[in-house]
């Protein structure tokens, strides 16, 4: 039987990899992943407690927190082609400007 | 590798040292793991948090509203 110490390590593995992809990478489709990857570790963590505690609570909120995710990606695709569109690059070094 | 990715690997590994100890030092008093099933869980959904679910769902029809006003192109 897997102890909960190692869901949690697991999930705080894949909150720190996100959180560097996040800070270091400059392609902004790729920070975009690495937002993913954080909010799957609070996944893990989210199915982890309901399974050891059984109760049902924390599976749902996984399923909330997958829908909120899949809308923020859906807006920021959308945000990323306008971007795109108007400054023709999306390195976020670049993109240094609220309006134009 | 510049400055900026090692302050980042050091910001990342900090952040991994300081979760994983205060995992380690916390008694969780978890017992075994065991099988919730889908049941359970589609009954919680919909019992104990529906109207959280029909707000995930206005979220959601706004959210792709707003993705496909923005990534629209505009023929004139």
């Amino acid at each position: 039987m897997i102890p909960i110490e190692y869901f949690l390590a697991l999930s705080a593995i894949l909150f720190a990899i996100g959180a560097y992809g996040a800070l270091t990478r400059r392609n902004t489709i790729v920070v975009l992943m690495s937002i993913e990857i954080m909010l799957n570790a609070a996944n893990i963590n989210f199915v982890a407690f309901s399974s050891f505690f059984n109760d049902a609570s924390g599976q749902v909120f996984a399923l909330f927190s997958i829908a909120v995710a899949a809308a923020e990606v859906a807006v920021g695709l959308a945000i990323l082609l306008n971007l795109l569109k108007t400054s023709d690059t999306i390195d976020l070094e670049e993109v240094n400007t609220l309006r134009w | 590798m510049n400055r900026h990715a090692i302050a980042s690997i050091i910001a990342a590994l900090a952040l991994f040292l300081i979760v994983l100890g205060s995992i380690l030092s916390v008694n969780w008093n978890a017992g075994e793991m065991t099988e919730v099933g889908t049941e359970r869980v589609g009954s919680s959904l919909f019992d104990e948090y529906g109207f959280t679910f029909l707000v995930v769902g206005l979220l959601m029809f706004a959210a792709m509203m707003g993705g496909v006003f923005l990534a629209k192109e505009d023929d004139r």
